[in-house]
């Protein structure tokens, strides 16, 4: 039975199938990379020539020779400082409080489920978020204040899970250390805690962040499609960001601004890319650090 | 004596000694901020529901909900959502067949082939896919995609469900491969070992011991690359048209849920009219659906955890 | 051997991971159908070698075999042999008991549908848990998940695995150091019983096992550079009463190790 020549057939059969299937394996794990360089090609290939300074320097216009992204780089650009300013305290807090004082009781599983949850609402219900409560309830019009409450709400989840999955990689035995010297919770987190969580926090944050500049869809909800000829100077002002801007140029039949979006697509991919190089660089500063 | 010292190690949560005010103050501030997200959850039910009610005083939800028809920006004016939520199952449903089993045909050669040294270098690629703005994968759905499919298909229509469907396919399969590979990735070694030591092949490890063992955290990842699928908005509102339609004809044009909302936020429909609260109708049932599925597949992990 | 027929035999064998040697110089025979313990401190190699025996280590990167291991008159790391029929051939019980989160049945029927051997799987499955000395306790809960079992239920079960696909050498990697007094003393009698058989190897850090299971026992430790050598190898009575080698008197008489 052992040497049963049907088992060595069955096998040659066998190990054909597992290669087979390996080569299929390796040829799914290849689409994603392929569909990416395809599409980073098409948007160069379309955009590339209409991006120059006078196309970084000029409002958007009905005459897509003179058209421009200049606004909605502003725009997005106060977005993004703004979304910093409100979501990184409020989810560093919230992942400090989850982390290192919330007692295991009800209350802290409910936040703790609640921001799952909020990681996995559509955008665009954000979007409505923003319009009933910032822009109408609120009156704070569809101004560059409105829309970067709206994108913290957004971002706020996924910031809040990276900070406490940084915080969490803290050694125990550093906070017991602490605690034995007779420290408070606060300091603990003050001096132990935060100094060696912070680059793995703004790392995370950098990044959820940068899928929330990316977002069009609630931005549309608050600003609606507007043709803008300034730059935001006060944070009441009116804005346009550039998803929005892309998209408007998108949605028109006339070839030219097919290219004037994609050469928007690629102020976009190099605005989000500079916000991913900061996060590495910040990781990589931090991991050589530690193993000093 | 020994006891006493014992009770005095603080236990790491809880400790609120010395300066009580000011540590009192912290921990109040920062529980402020916890409840930040728990509001946020609060506004957008409260918000939903109130100006979801504003609809619901002119159009039966019997109606809404068992309609055929969504001509609600014209007239004669028709609100059942049938045709909307066709629109997202359709395109969610062609995206799931693409992201499905090239996600964890990925994931298994990442958790079960690769060397260390690929899947360094393949994950960051992959977290790249991921990380691409929807406005962009629309463009290049319409501009790339659906020219290219009009050689195969000629009949198509310029905005159609396929184009946007496949390449949001391709935008869920990182979420897919990764968190599946997350799951299987926690399969301990000594079950491949033991499956090995039966005389397996890595194929037979990979699909009749790995999988299984990790079906609870596969299940859940499609779950939930669905439920973004059902909520994705960009790609669908440039490449798959604004025809509200009931049709599993991928070729035509439709409109999502999602798109429909993007379409009234464009134009200026005045506040306050049946037609600017059909978003928040429209908003609050893809709410409701997306919730529900992101707890069924939490339900799902806790329900069917493995314990090895 | 006295008979000169080995079921295994390794020639000058040497493991390496990457640039590091764990084993060296390893020669040696095992009988066919006793049981022979692999003995020796830890860290001194004795599951590496165990895994040579059917290219487990293949599955770890960068490891590499010099020299060869004879089986069935072939040497199982010759081009052109597959490691999947010497795992085929050669079973493995592991230190931790391993159940799939399957059912009973289907873990026992894992290697026999996996082998293409489907017909009368109930029939070979009952044999096997019988020759396991577990059928009576689990006949009544073949469906139910393997996981339910005690810890030694669980490792008989692993062995009833093994044993459905009628191996002709099981090799066992510290089967009971994760099981109660009382679960491994069922498991050496097991090992008893089925040796006879089956060629049984069995890795043990415990000397009292290896005196009361094994008819053969090697001792191997570790050599100054870190690689494990064969210190003494013979039958498991002489080697325990009088040892030929002064390291071999000090480990069992307790001196190290």
């Amino acid at each position: 039975m052992k040497k049963d020549p049907a088992f060595r057939q069955q096998l040659r059969t066998r190990q054909l199938r597992g290669r087979s299937f390996s080569v299929l394996f390796l040829m799914a794990t290849l689409t994603g990379i392929l569909v990416l360089t395809v599409l980073l090609v098409d948007v160069l290939r379309d955009g590339i020539g209409w991006l120059d300074w006078q196309f970084i320097t000029s409002y958007p216009s009905r005459k897509p020779d003179e058209a421009g992204v200049l606004s909605a780089l502003f725009g997005t650009l106060w977005v993004m400082v703004l979304t910093a300013l409100f979501s990184l305290p409020v989810g560093v807090g919230t992942a400090i409080y989850l982390e290192e004082y919330a007692p295991d009781n009800r209350l802290r599983r409910l936040i703790q489920t609640n921001i799952n949850n909020l990681a996995g609402v559509p955008s665009i219900v954000y979007g409505l978020l923003g319009l009933s409560l910032f822009v109408q309830a609120l009156a704070l019009g569809r101004s560059v204040l409105a829309g970067a409450l709206t994108m913290t709400l957004m971002s706020l989840p996924v910031i809040i899970i990276a900070a406490q999955e940084a915080i969490r990689s803290v050694p125990q035995a550093h906070r017991l250390g602490a605690y034995a010297l007779g420290a408070t919770c606060w300091q603990v987190v003050r001096h132990i805690v935060l100094p060696s969580a912070l680059p793995g926090v703004l790392t995370g944050s950098i990044l959820a962040m940068s899928r929330a500049i990316g977002e069009a869809a609630p931005m549309i909800a608050i600003s609606a499609l507007v043709y803008l000829t300034f730059i935001p100077t006060s944070i009441m002002d009116r804005f346009t960001v550039l998803p929005i801007q892309i998209f408007n140029w998108v949605s028109r039949p006339q070839a030219e601004f097919g290219n004037l979006a994609a050469a928007g697509i690629i102020v976009l991919l190099v605005v989000l890319l500079s916000m991913n190089a900061t996060a590495i660089i910040l990781r990589n500063r931090y991991q050589r650090r530690t193993e000093e | 004596m020994t006891m006493k010292v014992r009770e005095s190690i603080p236990s790491p949560r809880r400790v609120r000694r010395q300066n009580p005010l000011g540590e009192r103050g912290i921990q109040g501030l920062l529980l402020a901020c916890a409840l930040v997200s728990i509001f946020t959850t609060i506004g957008i039910v409260v918000m939903l529901v109130v100006q979801a009610l504003g609809f619901f005083r002119s159009v039966s939800i019997i109606e809404f909900l068992s309609g055929t028809k969504w001509t609600p920006l014209f007239q004669p004016q028709h609100f059942g959502v049938l045709p909307l939520v066709g629109g997202t199952l359709l395109t969610a449903g062609i995206a799931i067949l693409v992201a499905l089993p090239v996600g964890l045909a990925s994931a298994i050669y990442l958790s079960e082939y690769a060397r260390d040294r690929v899947r360094r270098a393949v994950k960051p690629l992959l977290e790249i896919l991921a990380g691409i703005p929807t406005v962009v994968y629309g463009f290049f759905a319409l501009t790339f995609v659906t020219p290219l499919l009009r050689n195969i298909f000629p009949s198509m229509i310029v905005f159609n469900a396929l184009s946007a469907g496949l390449v949001m396919g391709v935008m869920i399969i990182p979420m897919v491969s990764s968190l599946s590979e997350d799951a299987m990735m926690a399969v301990p070694r000594s079950l491949r070992d033991a499956a090995y030591g039966l005389g397996a092949t890595r194929l037979e490890v990979a699909t009749r011991v790995v999988m299984p063992a990790a079906v609870s955290g596969i299940v859940a990842a499609c779950i939930l690359a669905l439920s973004r699928a059902i909520g994705e908005t960009m790609i669908v509102a440039i490449a798959a048209g604004s025809t509200p339609k009931l049709t599993l004809n991928p070729l035509e044009s439709i409109q999502t849920m999602t798109s429909y909302i993007i379409q009234v936020s464009l134009g200026e429909t005045p506040h306050g009219t049946v037609e600017y609260y059909t978003i928040f109708a429209v908003g609050l049932l893809l709410f409701v659906m997306t919730l529900l599925m992101n707890l069924f597949s939490q339900w799902f992990v806790r329900r069917y955890r493995e314990r090895y | 051997m006295a008979d000169g027929v080995a079921a295994l035999e390794t020639r000058n064998l040497e493991l390496w991971y990457g640039g590091f040697r764990a084993l060296r110089d390893i020669s040696m025979a095992i009988p066919r159908t006793q049981v022979t313990a692999i003995i020796g401190p830890s860290g001194c190699g004795k599951s590496s070698l165990l895994r040579c025996f059917n290219r487990m280590n293949d599955l770890i990167p960068g490891a590499r075999v010099v020299g060869e291991v004879l089986f069935d008159g072939r040497n199982i790391y010759d081009a052109g042999v597959d490691a999947t029929e010497i795992r085929y051939r050669i079973g493995m019980v592991f230190q931790k008991p391993n159940p799939f989160p399957k059912s009973v049945f289907d873990n026992v029927a894992f290697g026999p549908r996996v082998n293409g051997m489907d017909d009368n799987l109930e029939e070979m499955v009952e044999r096997a848990l019988h020759r396991a000395a577990l059928w009576d306790e689990v006949k009544d809960r073949l469906r139910r998940s393997a996981t339910e079992l005690s810890g030694g239920q669980q490792q008989r079960l692993c062995i009833a695995r093994a044993l459905a696909l009628e191996p002709e050498v099981i090799l066992m990697d510290e089967p009971c150091s994760a099981l109660d007094p009382a679960a491994t003393l069922k498991i050496e009698d097991l090992m008893r019983s089925l040796a006879g058989d089956y060629t049984i190897v069995i890795v043990t850090h415990n000397m009292q096992q290896a005196a009361r299971v094994s008819d053969m026992a090697a001792f191997l430790m570790m050599e100054e550079d870190r690689a494990g050598i064969l210190v003494e190898y013979g039958p498991t009575s002489r080697l325990f009463t009088n040892p030929k080698d002064k390291r071999t008197e000090d480990y069992i008489t307790g001196r190290f190790g």
